[in-house]
């Protein structure tokens, strides 16, 4: 990073490698395709997904066709079909069906100032059967109606739809507006959007919005909101107030001041209000308002019209309510005439060890409508348990509710939603960590589940004999006191199918090798929060699953896969044998059931190498085996059960070099550079000598290339020869192996080389040649179908330290290209891209595709002596799932952790002697929150699969079964099967755990906290965990070498006893040190108290330990008992985040005045304040670039670079030692940080490194946000590049869509205006957009699209 | 200030139609209060910034989204109405 800073200017290029995990807010519904499912999910990172449920069957059967075992399994999986890049901060999403359509339309609510109303359709490429139809989508209207931000008073927070007809659409603001948009059809079926109308209503804070479904009358939309009063009033009333207390003797006065801001009693009324859209008349009123639970938070519509009872469901702290206009009170349940209750409530049964006075919020509902006019509601508590929510309607008129029951379901992630589907699937798009989609076991589970009425409700409320009914339902000691309690256990109504993955939110990141035996460096990622806390290390690179792996007499030359004819199944081709080649020997291996060792019977030559073989014919007829073995080309048939071989000799001593075949082509090179070309032939099943050429060089490498479906053979073969050139010949009967174009490699030699048919951008497929060099790169290059001219831009990227072996293999049932160098690629093409990615396996020598029933996409591969079967993904190579396509592929390793992660570092150990070890230690903390042990003694099991006191699910009749499709009493049936089977059944377990939080404590300032160290080289086992009791919380870690201690390195955990956040306090704070001993354990030395306030950041400082200790900075020594004070700097601005330190300076990152660097004088042993930066940034991490610059990321989702100006340093250095400490961080004395970069990320970073993402690749600045996103800032190298970067960035600011309305431009520079740094993102866009504009672009850059293209994929490449 | 017609706009009207409009005479309160409003109406709209407060504090993001919304109404508590302030007012009203 160096070479850059040294530049006039840094200029740095954003790039994603991951995409951001969390999802903001989801919807369900038909939206590509009519009759399917789909979920929108709108991300952080501003970007729209949709995905597709796919369900699979996976037969697994066994190979005897006997025995009638067949395994009917069910695979459900979320498949991403479409992702729509937005460059806007997303809010809120409403699925809505336009009357007469067949599909579901999204609306979207962003920081544009406008409403998106965006539609996907699928289109069927024309010429392409083989691949799935690609979805596109199109924005339909985007009108602005206000300024862009996340403001207050911007509509945008909330989007509400009518859901019954479709007819309206409601957006709001936080506060005040509410416009209100009819959309239409015009005679040709186009949807249409009038101009809005205002809803406005001033002072008011909305909570949340909904469409009521009122059936076919006007549209109603339903608003939970508060109105507070203008300041004049307040002041009056307060005034009012005053003087009455006065008169009251302050009894008054005590009494107000308990009741806090949110609960009953606060002077405040939280109204459900009713906003109707007459459409007569084209304007919308406030129909109706009730108030309803003053901690009310979220609201469901009820299906009305003919369906049900509309009205909406009210979800509160302990209570669900349920409202409609003109709803009749409940029936009381004793005959106090007095108490009269008007409320249709119903409490929620509450956790054991759940404090009484804590009341437990709900944060979302979701009703699902069933046929036949039944629906239910599913409810979700901040805790995470899941409600099912029923109501029961009066016998006599189905639109009156009478009852309303609830029932425990099960205990989920927290989500931000929950979208049931009519395939008994519920997805929850998790807040933090993986999101899952699960499968009901059962849902009619009122008999047998911990459930409450209203009845009991209500009952309790007039018993009490408390007179209001606000009042009663307000504190949580009554709720707990009426409603039966349960203990979270493992799921029991439901199973996860499918995990979608979410690294949300990552709090701090390392990237390094330390495993210690792999070839590129590793990310080391904290993620998660509570019971899902985890340490994840991701690798770049496919995730591989090891099949089989079996050992081989020699060192193979060569590995080859031969069709099978005899078995299609489902119009697929599985492999009867696998064709291992050695120096003198050929082993042939059949394929079944098990693998087995073939002798003579297979016709086949083994006691020579094999240089290419393949089945023949294509398909519908047996054409035999060809097998290539130096001295010959051996055609192998089997004629009534007897294996007839035909033999070609090479004629002479001459040896065969090489060879390739296809179904019906083969083509052998010669010692010296002669070809002979063999074709088959159709008619009489025989190979046939159809052409010779001596191309006059000795060839190295050659492929024929696959026959395209519906052809007889390929019309190109690619010939690699000695010289360096690689020659395309043609193999059309007509002008049988006449070159038709080449292309040299210069310097180096081909070493292997393979033609594919890869599919193209616009589903048309494309050639492309691949040569895999001796040098260690690839070379790849699109061939022109007709012409076979080689394109003039081919691509070359260095792959390892060994010549690259190139073959064809398929995966997720497109062609891709297995290139195998000191580390395994997979190059695949997607998107109109082309996309290489490692495999996370150890080197492979020779590999080919390998497909059988079980394995439907596999790779065989040789390593050293042994043969291995692989498959890409982690099912199995069944619907292999990959990165998605414009994201890195990298696969995750998980090592769960007990509490939320703070930070880590690296320590490196003693062992024995002499011995080093690299240990990484991390400290681990959570608010609110009782530790291990007292967990333990109050009976808290956070696995929940501790024997528990409620009732155990009894199987029921499946006559009232869940009644969402058919296949649902198929469930209830395998329900029951389960329970009797597989109680104990390790698998079915596993897809039944449930994170399960933590007992609240009822009192303010618990924490639980841990120390932690694991062994990065032994897959991050704990090597110990050391649990910190007392609510003594380990927010900081740091290594530390003291020199006046003989430079061993030491823990440094900065702790916290008893904070609280609000507000923001804590009874003390220590410095705790521990030492490493022999590599695998802590051992504590001693804790120093510190004063001034909490210890957020710790850092090595030259051999001593500098601690930021609330705004003071201050210096330690090692001491026997405790550290000692050595200096310190008091009066930094609010608290001291983060800390670095380079020679003899520190780097503060300041909580809320960004950074301070800081020089230590050692003469006058004092710490001096050298610069500051003008602007207050939050800083929320930093990191050192230079001994000058420093990046800082803050709490807006900004990245800045800092730099110190030149000179600033000298004057802050006093040598006469009479300046006052005080003097130089005076405010006009002190030299101002210069801003380098600006550039706004969109969503918090959390930390920030500067690493080489490859070994002895060049650095970057890679960076993680709290949403889940890996990205790094990468140098820009050359002058050039800088130039086509960004007048590229400026062509697509023009001229990329723009879902929201939001300017990708205003979005990077939303605090500030955004300064060298060129978006990635939306460089990357131009790959996505219509043929025409690229080219237009293309050529105002002076180059082919092509080129543009290869620059963007190049870039990418260099960095990973 | 005026419309795009000319008419003149009141000041009360301004501060009707633009929420958080400020002007010479405005307290303190008034401008903390406001300050206070357009933040946490942000901090609700920036799921990330929401993401942040609830790692921090272990709550679920629906309640960390409650209480900012909680806090929009009162965010810098009841306005003051000690004798300073009702010396502040009289001077603005002589």
């Amino acid at each position: 990073m160096s070479s850059i800073t040294s530049a006039a200017a840094m200029k740095l290029l954003d790039i994603r490698l991951k995409h951001a995990g969390s999802i903001i807010t989801s919807a369900i519904g038909e939206f590509s395709t009519s009759g399917v499912q789909e979920i929108v999910c709108l991300r952080a990172g501003g970007t729209i997904d949709l995905f597709r449920i796919v369900i699979t069957n996976v037969s697994t059967e066994n190979n005897d066709d006997d025995e009638e075992d067949e395994e009917e399994e069910v695979q459900t999986t979320l498949k991403l079909l479409k992702r729509v890049e937005t460059r806007s901060t997303l809010r809120s999403l409403t699925a809505i069906r336009i009357s007469g359509s067949k599909k579901d339309v999204i609306l979207v609510g962003a920081d544009g100032g406008c409403l998106s109303l965006i539609a996907f359709d699928t289109a069927t490429p024309a010429n392409n059967k083989n691949s799935d139809a690609s979805v596109t989508y199109k924005i339909i209207h985007c009108p602005s109606f206000g300024k862009s931000g996340c403001r207050r008073d911007t509509p945008g927070q909330y989007l509400a739809s009518d859901p019954r007809g479709g007819r309206a659409v409601m957006i709001a603001s936080t506060e005040k507006r509410k416009l209100v948009y009819v959309l239409n059809r015009d005679s040709g079926g186009n949807i249409t959007i009038a101009s809005p109308l205002e809803a406005h209503r001033p002072r008011t804070v909305v909570f949340d919005l909904v469409g009521v479904d009122n059936g076919f009358d006007n549209p109603i939309f339903a608003s939970l909101e508060v109105q507070y009063p203008e300041y004049e009033d307040a002041v009056l009333a307060e005034r009012k107030k005053k003087t009455d207390e006065e008169d009251h003797e302050k009894m008054e006065e005590e009494e107000r001041h308990d009741v806090e801001l949110g609960q009953h009693g606060d002077g405040y009324t939280k109204q459900l209000a009713y906003y109707e859209l007459d459409l007569g008349l084209n304007h919308v009123s406030r129909r109706w308002a009730t108030s309803t639970v003053r901690s009310a938070c979220c609201l469901a519509a009820i299906p009305g019209g003919l369906d049900g009872p509309s009205g909406v469901l009210v979800g509160g702290e302990d209570y669900i309510e349920y409202l409609h206009e003109g709803m009749s009170p409940p029936s009381s349940a004793n005959g106090n005439n007095k108490i009269t209750p008007k409320r249709l409530i119903c409490a929620i049964p509450r956790r054991e060890l759940h404090p009484k006075s804590k009341g437990i919020l709900i944060t979302t509902i979701s009703v699902l409508r069933q046929k036949k006019g039944k629906f239910f509601a599913l409810a979700q508590s901040e805790l995470g348990d899941v409600y099912k929510v029923t109501l029961q309607m009066s016998k006599e008129d189905k639109t009156v509710v009478t009852h309303m029951t609830i029932c425990l379901l099960d205990t989920l992630p927290i989500g931000n939603g929950l979208n049931i589907s009519k395939l008994a699937l519920l997805f929850v798009p998790a807040e933090f960590g993986d999101h899952g989609l699960y499968q009901f076991d059962a849902i009619d589970i009122e008999d047998s589940a911990v459930k409450f009425t209203s009845e009991e409700t209500i009952s309790a409320f007039v018993k009490s004999g408390e007179s209001s009914e606000d009042a009663f339902y307000a504190s949580s000691e009554n709720a707990a006191a009426i409603v039966p309690t349960f203990r979270p256990t493992i799921l029991r109504n439901m199973h996860k199918v499918f995990t979608l993955d979410s690294l949300a939110p990552v709090t701090s990141v390392l990237v390094g090798e330390l495993a210690g035996n792999e070839v590129s460096p590793q990310f080391y990622t904290l993620c998660g929060r509570g019971p899902r806390s985890s340490l994840r290390i991701l690798r770049h690179g496919l995730s591989v699953t090891e099949l089989a792996v079996s050992e081989l007499p020699g060192v193979p030359g060569g590995v080859f896969n031969v069709r099978d004819d005899r078995t299609t199944k489902n119009g697929k081709f599985y492999d009867r044998y696998i064709v291992v080649s050695f120096a003198d020997a050929t082993l042939v291996l059949s394929v079944g059931e098990t693998v087995e060792e073939m002798g003579k019977e297979s016709g086949f030559l083994t006691s020579d190498p094999t240089l290419a073989c393949s089945a023949l014919g294509n398909g519908d007829k047996d054409g035999g085996i060809v097998q290539v073995c130096p001295g010959g080309v051996r055609h192998i048939r089997r004629v009534n059960n007897q294996v007839n071989v035909s033999q070609w000799s090479v004629p002479g001593i001459k040896k065969i070099e090489c060879a390739s075949a296809n179904e019906s082509q083969i083509l052998i090179a010669l010692a010296g550079g002669e070809l002979i070309y063999f074709e088959l032939d159709p008619m009489s099943g025989n190979l046939t000598e159809a052409c010779t050429r001596d191309i006059g060089t000795d060839v190295c490498c050659l492929d024929v290339g696959p026959v395209p479906k519906g052809k007889s053979r390929s019309l190109f073969a690619v010939v690699g020869s000695r010289d360096s050139n690689v020659r395309l010949l043609s193999l059309a009967p007509a002008s049988l192996l006449e070159p038709k174009s080449s292309t040299t490699l210069g310097a180096t030699k081909p070493y292997s080389a393979a033609l594919s048919i890869v599919d193209g951008g616009d589903g048309a497929s494309e050639l492309t040649m691949t040569v895999g060099l001796e040098d260690g790169s690839a070379l790849r290059a699109n061939v022109d179908p007709i012409t076979g001219a080689i394109s003039t831009s081919p691509s070359r990227r260095f792959l390892g330290a060994r010549p690259v072996s190139v073959s064809r293999v398929t995966l997720d049932g497109s062609p891709s290209t297995l290139l195998l160098s000191s580390r395994p690629w997979i190059g695949r093409n997607g998107n109109g891209r082309h996309s290489m990615a490692p495999m996370s396996y150890a080197p492979l020598d020779h590999g080919c595709s390998f497909s059988n029933e079980a394995v439907r996409e596999g790779i065989v591969a040789t390593s050293g002596t042994t043969l291995r079967i692989l498959s890409v993904g982690e099912n199995g190579g069944n619907n292999a799932l990959l990165g998605n396509d414009d994201d890195e592929a990298f696969n995750a390793t998980n090592v769960s952790l007990r509490y939320t992660p703070r930070q880590m570092c690296l320590l490196s150990a003693k062992v024995g002697e002499t011995g080093k070890k690299i240990v990484l230690a991390l400290v681990e903390s959570d608010y609110n929150d009782y530790g291990a042990e007292e967990k333990k003694s109050m009976g808290f099991d956070g696995t929940g699969r501790l024997k528990t006191t409620s009732k155990k699910i009894e199987s029921k009749s499946n006559d009232d079964a869940m009644d969402m499709d058919e296949d649902s009493d198929d469930d209830a049936n395998n329900e029951e099967k389960k329970e009797e089977a597989d109680e104990e059944d390790e698998d079915d377990i596993n897809t039944r755990l449930t994170p399960i939080r933590g007992p609240v404590p009822s009192g303010k300032g618990h924490w639980g906290s841990c120390v932690r160290l694991v062994d990065p080289q032994n897959a991050c086992s704990t090597l110990d965990c050391v649990e910190l009791n007392r609510n003594e919380a380990a927010l900081c870690c740091a290594s530390v070498r003291f020199h006046s201690r003989g430079g061993e390195s030491l823990l440094a955990v900065g702790t916290v006893t008893s904070m609280t956040m609000h507000p923001l306090g804590h009874k003390e704070s220590h410095v705790v040190l521990y030492r490493v001993v022999n590599g695998d354990r802590l051992q504590f030395l001693h804790r120093t108290k510190v004063d001034d306030g909490p210890v957020l950041s710790l850092v090595h400082f030259q051999g001593r330990l500098l601690v930021g200790i609330g705004r003071t900075l201050r210096l330690y020594e090692m001491g026997k008992r405790q550290l000692l004070k050595k200096c310190e700097l008091r009066g930094l601005p609010t608290m001291v985040k983060t800390l670095h330190a380079a020679g003899d300076r520190a780097y503060v990152g300041d909580m809320m005045q960004s950074l301070h660097f800081i020089r230590y004088d050692s003469t006058a042993n004092r710490l001096v304040l050298v610069a500051r930066d003008r602007s207050s940034r939050p800083i929320t991490c930093q990191e050192l670039l230079d001994m000058n610059t420093v990046a800082v990321g803050d709490k807006f989702g900004n990245v800045s670079i800092l730099r110190l100006p030149g000179g600033a340093d000298v004057g802050a250095i006093d040598v006469t030692g009479t300046r006052a400490l005080w003097d130089s961080s005076r405010e006009d004395a002190t030299p101002k940080l210069e801003t380098l970069c600006t550039y706004h990320v969109g969503e918090v970073v959390t930390s920030m490194t500067r690493a080489s993402l490859v070994a002895g690749g060049a650095e970057s600045l890679v960076y993680v946000t709290v949403t889940g996103r890996v990205g790094a800032f990468v140098p820009f190298t050359s002058r050039e590049d800088v130039e086509f970067y960004t007048s590229l960035e400026g062509y697509l600011r023009v001229e990329a869509p723009r879902p929201t309305g939001r300017d990708p431009q205003a979005y990077r520079s939303y605090y500030a205006p955004t300064k060298h740094i060129i978006d990635g993102d939306l460089c990357d866009a131009y790959a996505q957009l219509p043929y025409e504009t690229k080219q237009k672009i293309a050529e105002q850059l002076d180059r082919s699209v092509g080129e543009v293209m290869k620059k963007l994929e190049d870039t990418k490449n260099a960095l990973l | 200030m005026s419309t795009p017609g000319g008419a003149p706009i009141h000041k009360d009207q301004l501060k009707a139609k633009y929420i958080g409009t400020g002007d010479a005479d405005m307290t303190k309160y008034e401008w903390v209060t406001n300050m206070h409003r357009d933040t946490m109406a942000s901090h609700v709209g920036h799921y990330d910034q929401m993401s942040y407060y609830a790692v921090a504090q272990n709550e679920s993001l629906g309640r960390v989204k409650k209480e900012f919304l909680e806090k929009m109404l009162e965010p810098c508590g009841k306005p003051p109405v000690g004798a300073k302030e009702e010396a502040y007012e009289k001077i603005l009203n002589n």
